[in-house]
């Protein structure tokens, strides 16, 4: 499906993120380069507190006061979104990319109806008249399965499901390229998360749009997602196209995320990684999965190991062919 | 419940609220000495006539029931009395003076209200900023403000001084409808400094309400949703933040409509304006006991219906209460607290103290046996319960538990050992007390009298005894357990183990406290004023009562020229110092070790120290001589072991980049000495070298200014601290119980404090002060009692949410009692937030003390800031011009208060979780 010849949309070249904190510089971020197609969904996994929200905020210059980016660009059909004063971020927020984020709950304004926040932000960027707005805004209700009668309803009138797929038909209402979507399905329960994943198979069959899709959550990657990149520690350390990441995934770390996912249909064993992930402020040298790599030696403990490509299957492994 | 529903329940509790408050006003006035009728119809001011006529309309011959019923019936009719003074009926009156203080409030309450709100909504949006810093600092002065002395303060300046305006505000004699413009312009040319001031004195209390309602909302994820689609920053704040502020910021500000008003009677007094405030004053003045009771409740109808009004506001602007949908602000459970008064012990127990009334009414003389047969029958009754209780306390007290505190937990075994005494000294105190009350001849009131006064260290206990025989030697020997000074080592041995345990919390408080530069400041101004205190005995030149010390309304003495020139010289090297530190920081030069620094501010304080005990021992002051000391030994602890680090490192060359910072901090250091060694030789040598010198003049009585000024601040203190400590037990109790119980308890509680908040409690403090005698104690019970409801709200809302942490349900599932929870669980988890309020509480009781004391309402013998303001205002200082007579004493309290709410402000910033940055 990954068809390497297609448009461009975005491309991450070398970012490094830091946040400035009491105790130090938390090294978030670091080399991570990426790149994201029309029409392509990737998926952006590891564990909590590896890196990927950081990069995502990066995009949309959304990161906190205390974040910054210290080098890297961000190629946004050519051009470097990094450079853009306020005015043009402002402009290319929800335009050209938007965000679907973590807890729908708490994301809508609690004060304003649903339909209307949907119409700010069409007015925000477009110069169309109210009824003009309204009428797109009720289109996309009713196709993200929403009875265009509830529209006018306040967010804590709404189920929770019911505000994800508000939340996401707000994401799409300016027909931005790119939906950053931020952990979409995690609070929400089995059948309104399948919902959710179904809502974004049809989009990603009936239109062009890009997702870049941000979950622990595996199995959700594995149902909708072209490609995958896996982080750990605040780098990439493995990204292919889903099927080679599932069936032949080289990254000791990798393997180990797979393996210990559990599968309600196989009665296999659980497997864990022993340890914490490292302490930010100052990463482990080398290789930073190496204190918990069964397979590490000391050449992973002294060198950051590249991320070599084969095939357009990418990993950070010194010792990738030797397992 | 839905939305109408919910509005008529306010209806109803307003209503409720309405005849609590009547009341109150029925209560307070039939406490006061004597006969209701006596004072109230047998005036000498009024005819023979019209007095029959009150005894008649309020029934103040019939039963109190009846009077009740009478009193009630003739207030909501609006039938208020007749006014001494005037002689009118005070219902009109109250209506004329109604609508002038409307003219008065309203524009200064908008005005205030939007230039608050733009004050708290940027500091917010720019939190930690020097926008913030700006707006925070504005809003903590204008807060800190009296508004009567900024009355007074605007009135010499722009009226006496400037000539401006008109001094007083009285409503010009012109017809409206002959001559509106002229009549318009008048208004505006009188009314403009008493708007200007009630605006200014207004705009913290908003501001600060906007930004903490704010900080709330900009946490919230729809705010990060708002700026992704690409919402300008103003849009953010205005169109999506503010509107979500806005909800609690209406309620808020309704329920701090109290202050509006508490500002406004100040004005008006200042202003000699006709309104209620005025009105207020001059009853007080008379003691026109039927215009304060009338106003009193018109004030308080009045607040209830703007806090009404706002209610209904707050449902208009909150959608999740206006759009349908069940809405409860907290889970109210059934059971709890009130689970026991099914038990049947509790019905035997109200029995039987029913039956001890009864006969307290029929046959007062067995009164005292029932009594204790009463309490001997409930001890019998529980006597397992109660076995078990003192056998579970005993055994910590066991050998082995000892031995494993002694060698594992120092600090725990002196808190037990404390505790052992304190219980085994308050039962002995009670014992003592009961028996000495118990005889005949006033030998009881002698007994307390002595206990109380050893307490505070001015007497010795036990008393010489007139008492004889194995009775006296009894009383003699309980009374070493029961001695004043065991209690005061017990609490203190008890603090400082619990401080000993905690040590690292607390350390780490205070270092927070000290990295925030408010923080600092607030606890260096508050520092000041304690050593004012401690060492007023050697600072006032002069006995702050003594008549005639010079001439009356003396002006200041200028200085001597050598002092002049020695002042100048010493301000001249802080201000090159500090020049040099600012322009090292300018420079980003590195820090200074902290060491260094410490060292430095040791010196200094010892060097002080040094300044200070010469004179406390030649004053023979006890408590100067004992806090001279206090202060060198802190000074050295500090000084000496960062000296040696501090030593090595100066002669280290990496110090060559922070040089600057150093000479800086030098200079400060040295210029700090130089102003007090000169500060101390004008105020302690001029007296006696100069005769009649007078640094900051005299008042109309030939009193020393300057040394009214220095001892005023101990009774402002004493009082504050007080007070504060009692609501603090009284407000954490009641949050506390009302929180962790839930249920009817809580609505009930609940309930309670918001008739408190409706009623504006400087009002009632300044009615019931008219009403107790004028004293110390009156003035901390009635600034105790009114200030809690806050504190009680805030420990609530935080025990609520702390109840339902997991860390509870497993103390609870391990079978830990509810008073082991809420009292080794819940407390230690709101105590931060406790701290912080106490501080915040500290500064509103401060202030009350100092407007109830410029209302007149103070102890007339102690010397006092509000005090000393009411006279210079009675005795024409500001027409006057007596500057040097009403400034310092109004300046002091604004520094005070600044200097506690800059504290408590910072305290919150850190202990609040609400506040906390995410």
């Amino acid at each position: 499906m990954a068809d390497t010849k297609r448009e461009v949309f975005l491309e991450v070249k070398n970012l490094r993120i830091t946040y400035e904190t009491k105790q130090g510089k938390v090294k978030a971020a670091e080399n991570v380069s990426f790149r994201i197609h029309r029409g392509e969904f990737i998926g952006l996994s590891g564990e909590s507190g590896c890196g990927k929200t950081t990069t995502a905020l990066s995009l949309m210059h959304l990161l906190p006061k205390e974040g910054k980016v210290e080098e890297g660009v961000i190629l946004f059909k050519g051009e470097n979104i990094l450079d853009y004063d306020t005015k043009k971020v402002e402009a290319l927020r929800w335009r050209d990319i938007s965000m679907v984020f973590q807890g729908a709950m708490n994301a809508l304004n609690p004060v304003h109806k649903a339909i209307d926040q949907m119409i700010t932000a069409l007015r925000i960027h477009e110069d169309v008249t109210e009824q003009e707005a309204k009428e797109r805004s009720l289109e996309l209700i009713k196709s993200v399965g929403i009875d265009p009668a509830r529209a006018t309803s306040y967010p804590h009138e709404l189920s929770g499901g019911m505000k994800q797929r508000l939340m996401i038909a707000l994401a799409l209402v300016c027909h931005p390229s790119i939906i950053i979507a931020d952990e979409p399905t995690t609070a929400l329960d089995v059948m309104v998360q399948a919902q959710i994943l179904d809502l974004f198979n049809q989009l990603r069959d009936r239109t062009n749009l890009s997702v870049l899709l941000i979950t622990h959550d595996l199995s959700v990657l594995a149902e909708t997602c072209d490609r995958i990149i896996i982080m750990y520690a605040g780098r990439i350390v493995e990204t292919g196209r889903t099927d080679t990441i599932f069936t032949m995934p080289e990254h000791p770390y990798t393997k180990k995320l797979i393996s210990s996912f559990p599968s309600i249909l196989v009665d296999k064993e659980i497997d864990f990684i022993p340890g914490n992930p490292p302490d930010l402020i100052n990463p482990p040298s080398g290789c930073r999965f190496n204190p918990r790599c069964d397979f590490a030696v000391d050449r992973c403990r002294q060198e950051v190991p590249p991320l070599e490509c084969e095939n357009g299957h990418c990993v950070a492994c010194w010792r990738r062919h030797e397992f | 419940m839905g939305l109408r529903g919910t509005l008529a329940k306010r209806v109803v509790q307003a209503i409720v609220t309405i005849f609590i408050a009547l009341a109150i006003d029925f209560i307070f006035f039939h406490m006061l000495p004597g006969d209701p009728a006596t004072f109230l119809a047998r005036n000498p001011n009024i005819p023979e006539a019209a007095q029959e006529q009150i005894i008649i309309a309020f029934g103040l011959d019939k039963p109190l029931p009846e009077q009740f019923f009478l009193f009630i019936v003739n207030f909501l009719t609006g039938n208020f009395g007749i006014s001494f003074r005037y002689q009118t009926d005070v219902g009109i009156l109250i209506l004329h003076r109604l609508l002038n203080t409307l003219l008065l409030i309203l524009p200064a309450t908008i005005a205030s209200i939007a230039i608050g709100i733009y004050i708290g909504k940027h500091s917010a949006w720019k939190r930690g900023e020097r926008a913030d810093a700006v707006g925070l600092i504005i809003s903590l002065l204008t807060y800190s403000i009296p508004s009567f002395f900024l009355s007074m303060f605007f009135i010499m300046l722009f009226a006496v001084n400037l000539g401006w305006f008109p001094i007083t505000a009285i409503i010009p004699n012109i017809d409206f409808v002959s001559n509106p413009l002229l009549f318009t312009y008048e208004i505006v040319r009188r009314l403009i400094l008493p708007w200007g001031v009630l605006t200014i004195a207004l705009i913290g209390v908003f501001a600060l309400i906007m930004r903490n309602a704010l900080l709330d909302v900009l946490s919230e994820d729809y705010m990060i949703t708002a700026k992704a689609k690409g919402r300008t920053e103003k849009d953010q704040l205005d169109k999506e933040a503010v509107p979500n502020a806005m909800i609690p910021v209406t309620t808020i500000i309704a329920l701090n409509l109290g202050a509006t008003v508490a500002g406004a009677l100040q004005v008006e007094v200042i202003f000699s304006y006709p309104g209620i405030g005025r009105l207020l004053w001059d009853g007080i003045l008379w003691r026109d006991y039927p215009v304060l009771q009338g106003t009193f409740f018109v004030i308080t109808v009045v607040m209830i219906f703007a806090n009404l009004a706002a209610d209904f506001l707050y449902y208009w602007l909150d959608p999740r209460i206006r759009v349908g949908t069940e809405f409860t602000l907290t889970d109210e459970k059934k059971g709890g607290f009130f689970g026991w008064f099914l038990r049947p012990f509790t019905y035997l127990t109200t029995v039987l103290l029913c039956l001890d009334i009864v006969i307290l009414l029929l046959a007062p003389s067995y009164a005292a046996l029932f009594l204790i047969s009463t309490l001997a029958i409930l001890v019998f009754v529980r006597r397992q319960d109660i076995l078990r209780f003192i056998w579970n306390r005993a055994k910590l007290y066991s050998p082995g538990n000892l031995t494993y505190l002694w060698t594992n937990h120092r600090p725990q075994l002196l808190i037990r050992l404390s505790q052992l005494v304190l219980t085994l000294n308050v039962l002995f105190v009670t014992i003592v007390m009961i028996v000495a009350l118990a005889m005949p001849n006033a030998y009881g009131l002698e007994w307390v009298l002595s206990w109380a006064t050893t307490f505070v260290g001015a007497s010795v206990f036990p008393p010489v005894s007139s008492l004889e025989g194995w009775l006296h030697v009894l009383m003699l020997s309980a009374s070493i357990i029961a001695h004043p000074l065991l209690t005061i080592t017990s609490l203190a041995g008890w603090l400082y183990g619990y401080f000993l345990n905690r040590q690292v919390q607390t350390i780490a408080m205070v270092r927070q406290i000290l990295g925030n530069k408010m923080g600092i400041v607030g606890a260096v101004t508050v520092s000041a004023f304690a050593a004012l205190a401690i060492f007023g005995d050697i600072l006032a030149p002069y006995d702050p009562t003594a008549h005639l010390t010079g001439t009356p309304r003396q002006p200041p003495t200028p200085l001597p020229l050598d002092q002049a020139a020695l002042l100048d010289v010493s301000l001249a090297i802080l201000v090159i110092g500090a020049v040099v530190w600012v322009y090292a920081s300018y420079r980003n030069r590195p820090n200074i070790s902290a060491s260094i620094q410490w060292a430095f501010i040791g010196a200094f304080l010892a060097y002080v120290a040094i300044l200070l005990l010469p004179h406390s021992l030649a004053r023979a002051s006890s408590l100067a001589t004992a806090g001279a000391f206090l202060l060198g030994g802190i000074g050295l602890a500090l000084a000496l072991p960062n000296l040696r680090s501090a030593l090595r490192e100066i002669t280290k060359s990496a110090l060559r980049p922070s040089l600057e910072r150093l000479i800086g901090l030098t200079m400060l250091t040295l210029g700090l000495a130089l102003l007090m060694t000169t500060s101390l030789w004008i105020i302690t040598g001029n007296p006696t070298s100069f005769p009649g010198f007078h640094l900051l003049g005299t008042d109309q009585l030939g009193r020393d200014v300057f040394s009214q000024l220095v001892i005023g601040v101990r009774i402002t203190l004493i009082i504050g601290l007080v007070a504060t400590m009692i609501t603090m037990f009284i407000g954490g109790m009641i949050g506390l119980l009302a929180g962790y119980y839930g249920g009817i308890a809580d609505s009930l509680l609940m309930r309670f404090t918001d008739i408190f908040f409706v009623i504006p409690g400087l009002v009632i403090m300044i009615i019931l002060g008219a009403i107790l005698p004028p004293s110390v104690y009156s003035l901390i019970i009635i600034i105790g009692i009114f200030s809690w409801p806050s504190t009680a709200r805030i420990v609530r809302g935080q025990v609520l949410t702390i109840k339902e942490r997991d860390y509870i349900e497993r103390a609870r599932a391990v079978g830990g009692s509810k008073s082991y929870i809420m009292f080794k669980h819940i407390l230690p988890a709101v105590a931060p937030l406790i701290v912080a309020n106490t501080v915040l509480v500290t500064a509103y009781a401060i202030l009350s003390e100092v407007v109830l004391d410029f209302f007149g309402l103070g102890d007339p013998t102690m010397v006092s800031w509000g005090t000393m303001l009411y006279q210079a205002f009675g005795s024409g200082a500001m027409t006057g011009n007596l500057w040097w007579w009403v400034f310092p004493p109004g300046i002091m309290v604004v520094l005070l208060l600044m200097g506690v709410s800059m504290l408590g402000y910072a305290m919150d910033e850190i202990a609040n979780p609400r506040l906390r940055r995410r």
